[in-house]
């Protein structure tokens, strides 16, 4: 029964105007973001400049985050950036004193006046220097970097800026994720050879383009789908066949699995099917520079990372939906999705995945960065596939109660009145 | 007159308290997401128009909701008054609701230091609440379909955050981020459009069914 | 297994109204006619048979199966909703493949079903039509064929023939006496007509209780000897209502010739009629519960 369910509920969504919209849609993203798409050449050496790369220094971190710390000590507010949107906060007396005190323990500057001498120094040095030969220079000034205090080890640097992250209410420069990304240098020629052979050999180039296609698929996959569960979960009462349907033999684990699985199929197939461009792109490349191709890369990482997110978003746009009979799902989705997607913007470069809904890595470059976030990732995507059945095994259970007359969330007597008397 | 007021109270009292709610509460909440005090004028924009400019998409399409039903729809516009006045006394009432919420908020901000220049940003703001919220009474309008109603709008608020910048140009929602107004005037007039022709659309299918 | 439906104490509560009032019915093969006012509880009380709603308090057994376990119920029920319709962009053979999938029949069940039950419900032709395309009457009976595709042993109808011509009526009436040959069908409705072309047993409820049980013949013979006829003025008229209920009339010139109910002759140019189910239903309704003191 399921099978046959199954391929009814496809022939139904491919005959609704919402897929198809949702379809064009997923066209427009594509062709938008990703159809000029051209594949990196080898770097040569001798260009101008190769980017640049987070460092892993712990003495370059510590004097670019004390750096910051005390730029915002000195003007008594500081930045953050909860969930990537702006946020200016100005402490209270003990918290500033904390700071202070913080301050002090890691970089040695005991007070506020000590750290205004200290930042004024800094851009006087800068200023002094014979800036003809460095253009550069006049218009932009190296950011304060402060020498750590003696004997201050790493760890207790990153404890008390873990702390003092958590007294600004997160998303500061001091959490983790800030104090490593403001740890920024340059890349050298063989730092991007080496994320070029990263591409070659570890990604097989496919891998590394296929993260970038997930990139941008994943933003509108991070919502979309919640509109095709939300119009299928209202259609039976729009078209008053619940109660026929309600009365049938079915069980209702069957009805709602087909319907899900129907969804998840029909929503992934048209981003297999985009995928092909990027991937024959890649062929196309790599026939001519002698590499041999994952031509399977596409097919991985759309169920891997692309398909988790789907399977989360259809779920829970299903739950709500039984639940309430209303389209309160787009709204709860997207709230959601703003937060997810604002809260991932300074991770767009892969490699902190997080718990983000929408796991983003903005370049097809950073094997390094995957590689060593792959434990997180892996974790994320399995904790939504989870979290997505579960919603789905509750969504079957009000599916049935609602079959028996109970669990009518939206007005008892309205469900139960007769409708002319 | 009197005849447009009770239609703005059936309004009022049954259709759209839980949107409000919702919008209320989507900005209750934003000091806990978005900086709210001591903002320049920069910053004020990008959390009036990326974020409070959100109401317009909770608010403006349901105003078709409560004749969803068919029956009922057919039922009501068999009345004296027709549809088309009905569907605009709503949505005059929930542009109203809107401007109400937005001017708080945007009291709230000043009161906290914000600085911008208050007038300009309330009538930025308010436009593109207008046509994110007309976005959805066309599609909503068009297909006959609260849920498409929603996509839309939110679909449009996504690609511009997504670089769409450079295909939407002048309808672009955020431009007083950038420092520019111009295109406020632009999304003022599609908005009015956009509204119009939702209604229209919903009106022109009742004759369908009708017949 | 019996065919028989076994209604025990059933009291059944919306919050702290309460919609059916300690139930006992027992239902055999053929038509079964439940018969009343709007809001009397028909629609409650069928489905709860049909398993769309918990009952409160009792028991009902379906073919000797209990309602709780919904899904044996299910499979031997066929329901008519009062208010249905369908998928609008499905044709009428997609809509009734799909129920019939849900219902569980194998294909060639359904290839050898669909287009028998379309044809006894004189859709054959309507098959590829869409469902949005139908009128009230196809949809009705579109809604009849869905219920029995499964063939259930039971199938409920609420109140089908609302809204359906006078020839669509009939049809329709007649439909449900064939497949009412071999099983049980609950038929509701507050069209006393129906009943009279249809049923054999009917119950009848008010304000959530039975207020009779039985067949139609005996239900017209509690009213035989009471009903009344007589040419009057239109002034007298308007006394005559005051004091009887006065099922029918018909205007002749500047008389009107009334048709009442009383327990005695009420005046010598009265003239003692045969009593229909009619005038039996008004009877129970209002004179037995002493509305009217003839």
């Amino acid at each position: 029964m399921l099978g046959q369910l199954f391929v009814r509920e496809c022939r139904q969504t491919a005959k609704s105007l919402i897929y198809w919209l949702i379809v064009l849609i997923l066209i427009f993203d594509f062709t938008t973001q990703l159809g000029e798409m051209e594949i990196d050449e080898e770097p040569q050496p001798g260009q101008e400049s190769y980017g640049y790369r987070q460092s892993e220094d712990p003495d370059i971190i510590m004097r670019s985050t004390l750096g910051q710390l005390t730029e915002e000590y000195v003007r008594e507010n500081y930045t953050t950036y909860p969930i990537g949107f702006y946020k200016n906060v100005t402490l209270n007396e003990k918290d500033d004193a904390r700071i202070g005190q913080i301050l002090e323990e890691t970089a040695g500057i005991a007070g506020r006046e000590s750290a205004e001498q200290v930042r004024e120094e800094w851009y006087a040095a800068q200023n002094g220097q014979d800036s003809a030969d460095n253009m550069e220079n006049m218009m932009y000034q190296e950011p304060l970097k402060v020498k750590p205090a003696d004997g201050l080890t790493y760890e207790h640097f990153t404890e008390l800026m873990d702390e003092a992250d958590k007294i600004l209410g997160g998303g500061s420069n001091y959490g983790k994720e800030y104090r490593e990304k403001n740890a920024q240098v340059p890349m050298t020629y063989e730092d991007a050879v080496k994320e070029y052979g990263a591409l070659i050999e570890e990604d097989r180039l496919t891998g590394g383009y296929a993260r970038l296609f997930c990139d941008y698929m994943v933003i509108f996959l991070g919502i979309l789908p919640v509109f095709l569960a939300v119009t299928r979960g209202l259609r039976d009462r729009r078209s008053m066949m619940q109660e026929l349907i309600y009365t049938r033999k079915c069980s209702s684990l069957t009805v709602m699995v087909s319907r899900y699985l129907a969804m998840l199929v029909m929503l992934t197939l048209p981003v297999l099917i985009l995928s092909l461009n990027p991937l024959l792109k890649c062929m196309s490349y790599a026939g001519k520079a002698g590499i041999t191709v994952d031509m399977l890369a596409f097919v991985k990482y759309t169920f891997g990372w692309l398909l988790p997110t789907v399977m989360a978003v259809t779920a829970l746009g299903m739950f709500l939906t039984e639940l309430t009979d209303t389209a309160a799902a787009v709204l709860v989705q997207g709230a959601w999705w703003f937060i997810a997607v604002f809260g991932g913007v300074d991770r767009l470069k892969g490699g902190m995945y997080g718990w983000n809904l929408m796991p983003r890595h903005n370049t097809e470059l950073n094997w390094q960065g995957f590689h060593g976030g792959f434990a997180q990732l892996a974790a994320n995507r399995l904790f939504y596939m989870a979290a997505a059945l579960l919603l789905v095994a509750l969504t079957v259970f009000i599916y049935s109660q609602k079959r028996k007359g109970r669990l009518h969330i939206r007005g008892k007597i309205l469900a139960n009145r007769k409708s002319k008397s | 007159m009197e005849r447009y007021w009770q239609i703005e109270k059936v309004n009022l009292k049954y259709h759209i308290p839980l949107h409000v709610l919702i919008s209320v509460l989507l900005l209750l909440i934003s000091p806990f997401l978005i900086g709210v005090a001591n903002l320049g004028a920069q910053d004020t924009a990008k959390a009036l128009e990326m974020y409070v400019a959100l109401i317009g998409i909770v608010l403006l399409p349901p105003v078709f909701l409560p004749e969803q039903n068919h029956d009922i729809r057919d039922l009501i516009y068999t009345k004296y008054l027709n549809g088309t006045a009905i569907y605009l006394v709503r949505i005059l009432g929930n542009i109203l609701l809107m401007a109400v919420l937005l001017g708080l908020y945007i009291g709230m901000l000043a009161y906290h230091g914000c600085e911008f220049p208050a007038g300009k940003y309330f009538c930025g703001t308010l436009t593109e609440m207008l046509f994110l919220g007309g976005l959805g009474v066309f599609f909503y309008g068009l297909c006959d379909n609260l849920v498409i109603g929603y996509m839309a709008p939110i679909v449009y608020y996504i690609a511009a955050i997504g670089g769409g910048e450079k295909y939407m140009k002048m309808f672009y929602p955020f431009s007083m981020v950038r420092g520019s107004y111009g295109e406020k005037v632009w999304l003022a007039f599609g908005a009015v459009i956009l509204v119009i022709g939702g209604v229209w659309f919903r009106c022109r299918r009742k004759r369908r069914f009708v017949r | 297994m019996s065919t028989t439906i076994e209604i025990r104490n059933l009291n059944q509560y919306y919050g702290k109204k309460q919609a059916l009032r300690d139930i006992n019915l027992t239902i055999e093969t053929g038509m079964f006619g439940l018969l009343g006012r709007n809001g009397a509880g028909k629609t409650t009380l069928m489905k709860v048979i049909a398993t769309l709603l918990p009952r409160s308090e009792g028991e009902v057994t379906v073919c000797g199966r209990s309602t709780l376990r919904a899904q044996e119920v299910r499979r031997i029920v066929g329901y008519l909703p009062q208010d249905f319709s369908m998928y609008p962009n499905m044709t009428v053979y997609e809509a009734m493949d799909y129920l019939g999938v849900l219902s569980g029949l194998s294909k060639a069940k359904r290839r050898q079903r669909i287009p028998r039950l379309l044809e006894r419900v004189n859709l054959q032709d309507d098959r590829r039509k869409k469902v949005k395309a139908l009128s009230g009457g196809m949809k009705r009976r579109l809604g009849i064929a869905q219920a029995i595709l499964h063939n259930p042993k039971v199938l409920i109808v609420d109140e089908p023939t609302a809204g359906l011509d006078p020839e669509e009526r009939v049809r329709f009436r007649n439909l449900l006496c064939e497949i009412a040959e071999d099983r049980i069908v609950i038929l509701s409705t507050h069209i006393v007509g129906d009943i009279e072309a249809t049923c054999e047993d009917i119950a009848v409820l008010d304000e959530g209780n039975v207020i009779y049980q039985g067949t139609v013949s005996d239900l017209i013979a509690m009213a035989e000897g009471k009903v009344y006829s007589a040419e009057i003025s239109k002034r007298e008229l308007e006394l005559l209502k005051k004091d009887y209920l006065v099922t029918s009339m018909l205007t002749l010139g500047n008389n009107v010739m009334a048709r009442f109910l009383a327990e005695e002759r009420p005046f010598a140019s009265a003239k003692l009629c045969e009593a229909g189910v009619e005038d039996a239903y008004m009877y129970l309704m209002h004179v037995g519960r002493g509305e009217y003191g003839c």
